[in-house]
This record gives structure tokens, sequence and C-alpha cells, in this order.
């Protein structure tokens, strides 16, 4: 039965995909949905067996190389930190499936939208099942390649085409990373799964730090750290449910999957660790900085989901595993919620997506504006909902080691702008006066059910995920014992955050936010701290035009047709037209030429 | 039974042939049916070669011909042959398939050059005499040549045939002194009693670098590769897929076969070498690619860097290096002949191959992008396709090389995305574009021709055990004969 959660949603994407047209729009929705219901009752059905009655399984399917040099089997296995990844990836993806029937209804393409998320869904399990470094590879690029697919749906438009194709390279940018790792560990080990990897001991350090540094890489190419971040604000040109499936709740949490998977290895690490922390921090405060300044609605929820996977990879730096996937899955939960209902209100605005020219929403459209509400709280770190449990935790474990005192502030920090930018958006967007066109203010309404009940749902989730769920991802972690003033920063911080931004907004408007963007740092916030920039015009530029003018035109076109084919044929006919001329018809000329040929002739073979 | 195996091939091959002189010209519908039969023939009979192969390293299915004064030429089948057999007599009945409308003028002599090609390079794989395996690998040229001049699209293709014929005519100048140094050197051409000798390492130099510039120049390695752009550009359709699918791994399985079993030391001796080449082959390649505007020309462009990624295999002095060259020809083969006819598809629609004039395609011909991307996704080397199965272990073999190669080699990962998805992303997507008249989808025999690759390639990466095993134990033979 186990095996359920692998294929149906495969058949569900096999079918719909190719016979759209058959089933049709409403086939393809129900069809899928019900397929991914069934997978996400098999998933509870793992979750008691796995994780609460403890019993981890393995399944064998089949062999994927078995011969001398590199054995590796295609199979499922399936432990605490799967089943709560099978559970956090079938839970949002069955609330988006149904939550798309609603939000693409009147697409012609509905049945390749549907095929797409199951093969997401599909090749998703594939990555957080897999018992070996290779096998979790499919999972990692085949997410990755119908991320592409998603983002470029809609695929007349250029700004799509450009977003996907930047995602899968720069995504490929970390896959190196990884198969770089693979191929050092069965360099070193001669192997590729996790449970040989996991049980060395006394391995050779030097090797150790470069297979976790390589497989970082890799995460921060898919968990948009610092650095390789620039596709995840792009990939917002897709479809809000996709932005809500792939670029908040799972895709992008393979990253954080694939360090929490490897602790063993970097626990061999200190090195590693360190650095894992200071890159998780630093993509924690970057994004915040940068999403308290976006006016695109899906921008800001996007800056601020590469902020909370900053701080998921931060705590894995202080081998906190658990609370890492802990908070992955509370953020899950509230992140799904914000973007469902940010491409809710988007929808019922006219999809407009500028914070600028929405606003006084809260009357027209309550159910969104409640769960973007519920979302925001969550994601702040409000006592007691679900972004509480894990944000908190994550903090005071970081301030429990004090060499790397300098993430703790950045967290908190973070967790101020976060809330700032929480509540910047909800006043702007569903507060203040509205400033939208007439035409579009008058066709507001709350959308269909399709699509609230998957937001009340996903509310509920991000109200008391995190209360249920520690009991069984927390079960080993201790909280640290801090003072209370300490305990209570976070809170104080994100509760100053949110005044801020209420009291910049409400009281001092609009001069508050003529103040906001008079700031000298505001331009360098805005551009995202001028990454594309800096990796478009210096980088990408040169080595295309290297590809052009040097290797194309100047070696290839020029250098080796002149010494190649073009070279040769212009010497043999100058040199054929001079040795003509020998033909004299002067007899002399003739005996001169025999002779010397003679002489050498006989000279070279004395 | 086996030993017969071969000999039916080729029996196989020659009554094709005489079959097809025996039919009218004019009966153009029966000439294409006939040659089509007779070629699927062949595939099923290789195809039970592989069935009774015995999965030994050793050569099988001897058959020996008393030749030129009292030599006898021995033909032999190994577990490197086999795929290579394999391989050819599938992309034969292909390149029936997708040249049956677009060879408007003597179509008799086209399929005869067809299956001209096939018995040659038949022979080509399981020759096991080096003046044998000289003969035959220059005899490809002219059929190959002529296919280019005479039913090539353009007047370019004069230039083109000259670059061809050129580089390759030079290049096996060089192999014919290698043969003649050796035949010199030890009085034998047969290849297995050459394996046993040992030659001297001057002699052992001077050979490998006859015999490495021919086979650089047909696989291409980077200072011999221009003739394969303007070839595949010029050729027909049956063309570039017979010269991308297995005219290129010519030159890989002569790697394979002649340096390091006939001369280890010398391979040794200029591995780095040829392992610097191949990195620049992989970055260069993958470069240039980015940059091409020729639908043909990309394709081209990223055989060159893939070819590099074999010849890293092969010189990396290890099993999975040379697991991982075959794996990769193969694969590569079956990809990239895919990609030609994609291309070719378009062109015959729409009569352009500059990527500039295509855009939205997916909009007017669905199923073309289909198997488009997912062709496109093979040759990213995407996982569960055939290609990542070869470029995993061929990464793997440069990894245990040296630390520096691999990462060098790794860039290639990012780079033929690049270009592969840039490639799709520009053709397929986007509003549709206005000089795209004629948007006729696929029909029912291009999707004939077509789905046997896409489904192959698939299936070799999911279950690529088969083949690995049999390789495996062929190169460990090769291996262990080298120590």
């Amino acid at each position: 039965m186990y095996v359920l959660v692998l294929w149906l949603p495969l058949v569900s994407a096999i079918i719909s995909g190719l016979w759209g047209r058959k089933i049709g729009t409403r086939g393809a929705g129900r069809l899928t949905s019900t397929c991914i219901i069934l997978c996400w009752g098999v998933s509870c059905i793992i979750l008691y067996e796995v994780c609460l009655n403890g019993a981890a399984t393995y399944i064998q399917l089949w062999k994927w190389f078995d011969f001398e040099l590199l054995t590796v089997s295609f199979g499922l296995q399936i432990d605490v930190i799967s089943s709560v990844m099978l559970i956090v990836v079938t839970s949002v993806s069955l609330l988006v499936h149904i939550y798309s029937t609603g939000y693409m209804k009147g697409d012609p393409h509905v049945p390749r939208f549907m095929a797409y998320l199951s093969l997401f869904t599909f090749l998703m399990i594939v990555l957080v099942t897999s018992d070996n470094y290779l096998q979790l590879f499919i999972g990692w690029e085949g997410v990755g390649v119908c991320s592409y697919l998603l983002i470029n749906f809609w695929l007349t438009r250029i700004r799509a085409n450009r977003a996907a194709m930047k995602a899968m390279l720069v995504n490929r940018m970390g896959d190196i990373g990884v198969v770089l790792a693979m191929l050092l560990m069965y360099r070193e080990f001669g192997t590729l799964d996790f449970s040989t990897l996991s049980g060395l001991s006394g391995t050779d350090a030097p090797h150790m730090t470069a297979i976790c540094l390589l497989l970082l890489m890799g995460a921060v190419g898919k968990s948009a750290q610092l650095g390789l971040h620039t596709w995840l604000p792009d990939a917002m040109e897709g479809p809000t449910p996709v932005s809500a499936l792939i670029h908040a709740a799972t895709m992008v949490t393979a990253g954080v999957y694939l360090i929490i998977r490897s602790g063993p290895l970097f626990e061999k690490s200190p090195m590693a660790l360190t650095v894992v922390t200071i890159i998780g921090a630093l993509t924690a405060f970057f994004a915040a900085t940068t999403g308290v300044v976006q006016n695109d609605l899906k921008k800001v929820v996007a800056y601020s989901t590469c902020s909370q996977l900053g701080y998921m990879v931060m705590v894995c730096g202080i081998s906190g595993y658990s609370t890492s996937l802990f908070h992955l899955m509370n953020h899950a939960f509230f992140k799904a919620l914000l973007f469902l209902s940010a491409g809710s209100a988007i929808h019922a605005i006219g999809d407009e997506q500028d914070m600028r020219k929405m606003g006084g929403l809260l009357r027209a459209i309550p159910i969104t504006y409640v769960s973007i509400l519920i979302g925001s709280m969550s994601l702040m770190g409000f006592p007691y909902l679900t972004g509480f449990y894990s944000k908190d935790l994550i903090l005071e474990l970081i301030y429990g080691r004090y060499y790397i005192a300098f993430a703790y502030w950045l967290g908190s920090v973070s967790a101020l702008l976060t809330a700032f930018y929480s509540m910047r958006l909800v006043y702007l967007t569903f507060m203040t006066e509205t400033n939208a066109r007439q035409g579009s203010w008058d066709n507001v309404r709350e959308s269909s059910r399709a699509i609230t009940v998957p937001l009340c749902i996903l509310a509920l989730g991000s109200i008391f995920v995190g209360y249920i769920g520690k009991e069984f991802v927390l079960s080993n972690v201790m909280s640290p014992i801090v003072a209370n003033g300490v305990k209570m920063i976070p809170l104080l911080f994100s509760l100053l955050g949110g005044s801020l931004a209420l009291f910049l907004y409400v009281v001092v408007a609009p001069r508050g936010t003529i103040w906001l963007q008079g700031l000298p740092i505001y331009p360098f916030f805005n551009s995202a701290w001028q990454f594309n920039h800096v990796v478009n015009h210096y980088v990408i530029k040169n080595v295309f035009k290297f590809g052009h003018k040097v290797t194309y035109k100047v070696i290839d076109r020029g250098l080796l047709e002149i010494v190649g084919p073009e070279g040769v044929s212009k010497i043999c006919i100058r040199l054929s037209q001079k040795i003509s001329n020998l033909q004299s018809g002067l007899i002399f000329h003739y005996a001169l030429t025999m002779i010397s040929f003679v002489v050498g002739f006989l000279y070279a073979t004395a | 039974m086996f030993t017969e195996g071969l000999g039916l091939i080729f029996l196989l091959n020659f009554g094709g042939i005489l079959h097809l002189i025996s039919i009218a010209r004019k009966d153009a519908d029966r000439l294409r049916e006939v040659a089509l039969k007779w070629s699927l023939a062949i595939l099923t009979t290789t195809v039970l070669l592989w069935v009774i192969f015995d999965g030994g390293g050793q050569f099988q299915s001897v058959i020996k011909f008393g030749w030129l004064g009292g030599m006898t030429l021995v033909f032999g089948v190994d577990g490197i042959s086999l795929f290579f057999l394999i391989l050819t007599a599938f992309l034969i009945p292909i390149c029936i398939l997708v040249s049956w409308d677009s060879i408007k003028f003597l179509i008799k002599e086209f399929l005869l050059c067809l299956l001209l090609i096939e018995i040659l390079l038949m022979g080509v794989f399981t020759v096991l005499d080096l003046v044998g395996f000289y003969i035959l690998f220059e005899g490809v040229l002219i059929p190959m040549y002529l296919i280019i001049v005479v039913w090539g699209t353009r007047e370019e293709k004069i230039r083109a045939s000259y670059y061809f014929f050129f580089y390759t005519f030079l290049g096996s100048v060089f192999m014919l002194l290698g043969i003649f140094a050796v035949y010199s050197e030890t009085g034998l051409t047969q290849y297995r009693a050459l394996c046993n000798c040992e030659l001297r390492e001057i002699v052992q130099n001077s050979v490998f670098l006859g015999v490495f510039i021919s086979l650089a120049i047909k696989i291409p390695k980077v200072p011999f590769h221009i003739w394969l752009p303007q070839a595949h550009v010029e050729a027909p359709v049956a063309g570039s897929v017979i010269l991308a699918g297995v005219l290129l791994k010519l030159g890989g399985y002569g790697f394979i076969r002649f340096t390091w079993p006939l001369l280890p030391e010398a391979t040794e001796y200029f591995a780095p070498l040829i392992m610097s080449l191949s990195l620049l082959a992989i970055i260069y390649g993958s470069l240039t690619t980015c940059r091409q505007v020729d639908l043909k020309r990309i394709i081209a462009y990223s055989s060159v860097a893939h070819m590099g990624l074999v010849t890293l295999g092969i010189f990396s002095h290890t099993l999975q290096g040379w697991v991982s060259a075959v794996f990769l020809m193969l694969s590569h083969g079956l990809v990239s002949s895919a990609l030609f006819i994609v291309v070719t598809l378009l062109y015959e629609r729409h009569h352009t191959r500059l990527t500039r004039y295509y855009r939205g395609v997916a909009i007017t011909m669905p199923i073309f992008s289909i198997i488009m991307f997912l062709l496109v996704l093979a040759n990213a080397s995407v996982p569960l396709s055939s290609n990542f199965v070869g470029e995993f272990f061929s990464l793997m073999a440069a990894y245990e090389y040296s630390y520096f190669v691999g990462i060098m080699a790794s860039t290639g990962i990012v780079l033929s995305a690049t270009y592969s998805i840039y490639l799709y992303n520009r053709v397929c997507f986007g509003t549709p574009s206005r000089y795209l008249h004629l948007p006729r989808d696929l029909n029912r025999r291009e999707v004939c021709a077509l789905l046997p690759l896409v489904v192959l390639i698939f299936l070799l990466g999911v279950f690529p055990n088969e083949g690995l095993v049999v390789i495996m134990s062929t190169a460990q033979m090769g291996a262990a004969a080298i120590e």
C-alpha cells in the first residue's frame, strides 16, 4: 500500500496530461484531486505507522544500478523525516489541487496544469522517500523541470519564459554541487546510500567538509539561499497555486531537506556547519530587508519565503535538524496559506499584483482577509500560532550558541522586519483607502468555494499544526534554558516591527511612506541588493560574449578555417600555379628537375 | 547457433542491397518499403544477437574470411561492439522513415547508400583486423559523402562536403601510416594477436599519434571539429542522423579498441593531453553552442561537447570511464539523432533553420513540443534519461582521474542545460511567430520515427542495468588484459 503514495500522482499526471482532451477540464480536476486525496490518506497512515508506532519501512522497487561499480536501488525508505515531509507535500498539494480547480477556471489548459501539478507531486515524493543520493537527485532535478514547466505555464508571456529559464539554470548551478558531492562520496566511501554514509565513523575531515559544502551549494540553489536566490522572486511569474505549492511549501524546502537528510555528514564537519549558519542567517536578513520595500504582493511573500528558508538553514547549522524540519512543516502551512490567499485577492481585484493599487479589500473579501491575517500572524510568530512554536525555538537555540551571536541578532532583526512587512502587506492590501481602478473595484467579490475551502483548512493548519506537530517532530529536542528577558526578545521584536509598520502607515501616513522611500538605502533594498545586475552584467554577459566573439568568430570561423581547409586549398592552388610554370616546354628545365629529384632521392635513401 | 549470428546479419544486409538493385527505379514506394523491411529484419537479428550473447567479455560469433595473399579477415562481436551494432541497426530504419517524403529524386540510390553504410558500419564495429578496420572505416566515407553532396539542401553543401572529405581523409593518412608502422614492427595486423604483443615505446608513441589524429577528427576533438557543424547543417536528415548517431561513435569506438589494448604506454603518456583537449571540448563546445542561431548547428556543437565527455571517460583509465564512454555514446547516438530529426521536421514545415524565426511552436504543434521537450531534457542529462547515466559515470571517471578535471567537466552540467533549455524556450514558447505558416503537427509516420527513440532513451535511463552489466564484463576483460 505504501507504494501507492508514489504511483497515484504519476498515474493521474499521465492520464490527465496525455488524455486531457478526453476527460475534460472537470474530469482532470476531479481525477487528479481524487488521486492526491488517496495519496494523502496513505501518507496519513504512513505517518501513523512510522512516526507514532515507530515502524520505519523500506521497500525496494528495482535495482537502478547493480553491477560491480555501483549498486543503487530504486525504492521507498520511510522514516520520521520522510513521513513528515510526505504529509507536508501531500496535504499542501491536495489543497493546491482543489484550489486550482477554482483558480484556473476558464483556462483552456487546465488538464495540462493539473498534470504538471501531479507530476510535480510525484517527483517530490520520489525526492523525500529515496534512500540514496542518486534517487534523491532524480526527484531533485525532476521538481526543477516541473517548476520550469509550471512557471512557464502561460507560455506566451515573455516574462514567464524568462523567469522559467532563470529558475532552471540557477538551480542547475546548485546541482553541480550535488553531483560533485555525490562523486566525492562515491570516490571516498564507494556508496551513495544514506544509511551507510550516516554510519561512517572516524572519517577524513577535509573530505567531509568538501562534501558538506558541495551539498550546501545544492541546497543554496534549490532553497534560494543568498547567492543563488535570484530565481525565486522571478518565479512569481507563474500561476499563484504554483507559487504556493512549489515556491513556498515544497520544492524550495528540498534544499533544507537535503541538509537535514545529510545531517550525520554535516555533524562531522564543524566548519561546514558554521558556513551553513552564516549563509542561513545572511539569507534571512537579506530577504527580510528586501521584502520590506517590495510593492508586488507576491514578491513580498516570495522574499519572506526566502527569509524563512534562511531560518531553516540557519538552525541546521547548529545541528537543530528536528527544529528545522518542524519549521519547514509549519512554514509550509502558513506560507501556502499566504500565497493562496494572496492569489485569491489578486484574482478578486482583476489580476492586479501591485499593493499600491489595492487597498480596502477588507470589507469586500473578508475570508481572504482573515486568512491572510492568520497567515501573517503565524509568520510573525504571534504566540500560540503555528509559526510561534518553531520560530521562537530557532532563535532560542541560536542564542544558546554564543560563538555565532551574530546569527542570533540577524535572526532577531529579521523577525522584526518580517513583522514589519507582514503588517505593511495587510495594511496596504486590505485596510487603507482603496487605490484600485474603478472597473476592477466594482467586480471585487469573494472567490468560489473551491478557493475558500482550502484557505479555511490552511488557516486552521496555520493555527494548530505547530501545537500538534511539536509532539511528533520535536520529541527529542530539549528547549534550551535561557533567561526570561532573552526569551521575550523575538516576541518583542515582532511586536515592535508590526507596530512600527502600523505607526508609519496609519499614523504618519502618507509622510511615513515618503520617509521610507526617501531613505538612501531604499533603492538598494528595492533592487534586492543588486544581485541580478551584478550577475547579468559582469558574469553572464561576458561569458556569452566570449562564446560568440572568441570561440566562434575568432577561433572556429577564423583561425581553424585558415589553418585548416581554407588555407590548404589556397596554398594548393598557389603552389600548383607555380609548379605549372615548370611546364615550360624547354628540355633543360625537365632535365634539371629530373636530376635534382634523383639526387635527392639517392641522398635520402642512402 | 551464435556463430552464425553475425554472418546472418551480413547476409541479410547483402540480401537487402541485391533486392533493392533488382527493383525498378520508378517504383518509389516499393523501394522504400523493401528497404524498410530489410532494415527491420536486420534490426531483429541484431537484437537476437544480444539475446543469445553469453555475457562474457570474449569475442564471440567469430567468422573468418580468406583474403589478400593468404591473410584472413576476422570478424567478431564482444560486449562493446554488440551495442554499436544494435545502435546502427536501430537508426537505419528510422533514417528511411524520416526521409520518406523529403528525398524526392534518386530514391533508389539513396536507399542503397543507406544500406551500404549499414553494412560497412556493421563491418567496422566487428572487424578484428587493423587493415580491415582501416578499409571499412574509410569506406563509410564514400556513401556518406555522396549523401551530403547529392541530397543536401543548399549550395553550401559543396563546401561542407569538401570540409568533411578534407578532414577525414587527412586523418586517415596518419592512421594508415600508423598501421604500416605496426605491421613493420610486428608483422601482424590481427587485432587479437596484437593485443598480446608489446610494441617499443617510440613505435607506440608514433602509432598513437597517427591513430589519434584520425580518430580525433572522426569523433571530433576540438581543434579538428569544424567539419562537423558544416556537414550537419548541409546534410539531409538521414545524413545527419547517421553522422551524429553512428559515425561520430566510430572515433570513440576506435579509441576504446585501439588505444589502451594495443598502445598502453603511449596512451598513458598522452592521456593528460587528451584529457585537457576533452575539457576544452566540453567548455569551448558548450560556450559556442550557447550562441548559435542555426538549429542544426546548435545540436552539432553540443555533440562536440558530449563527445568531450566520452573521451574524458576513455582516457581516464578507469572502468567506469570505459563503461560511461560506451553508454554515453549509445545514448548520445539516440538523443542527438532524435534531435536532428525534430529539427528537420521543423525545417520541412517552415523552411528555415534560424531560431530567430521560431516562437510559440508549442501552441501550433503540441505533440511535437512534448517530444522535443523530452529530448531536450535528455540532451541536458536530466536523471532518468540515458544521457544522465553516461554523464554521471563519465564525471565519476573524470573525478577519479583528478579533482580538477572532475570539477571543470561538471561545468558542462550548467552549460548543457543552458543551450538545451534556451533552444527549447526559444522555439516552443512565446507568442506564435508571424513567420510561421502551415502549423501542422506531426503525422503518424513522423511519430513512428521519433517515438522509438524517445522510448528507448528513457527506457535506458530507467533500466540501464542490463546494458551496463554486459559492457562492464567486456571492460573488465579489457582492463585485465592491459594489466
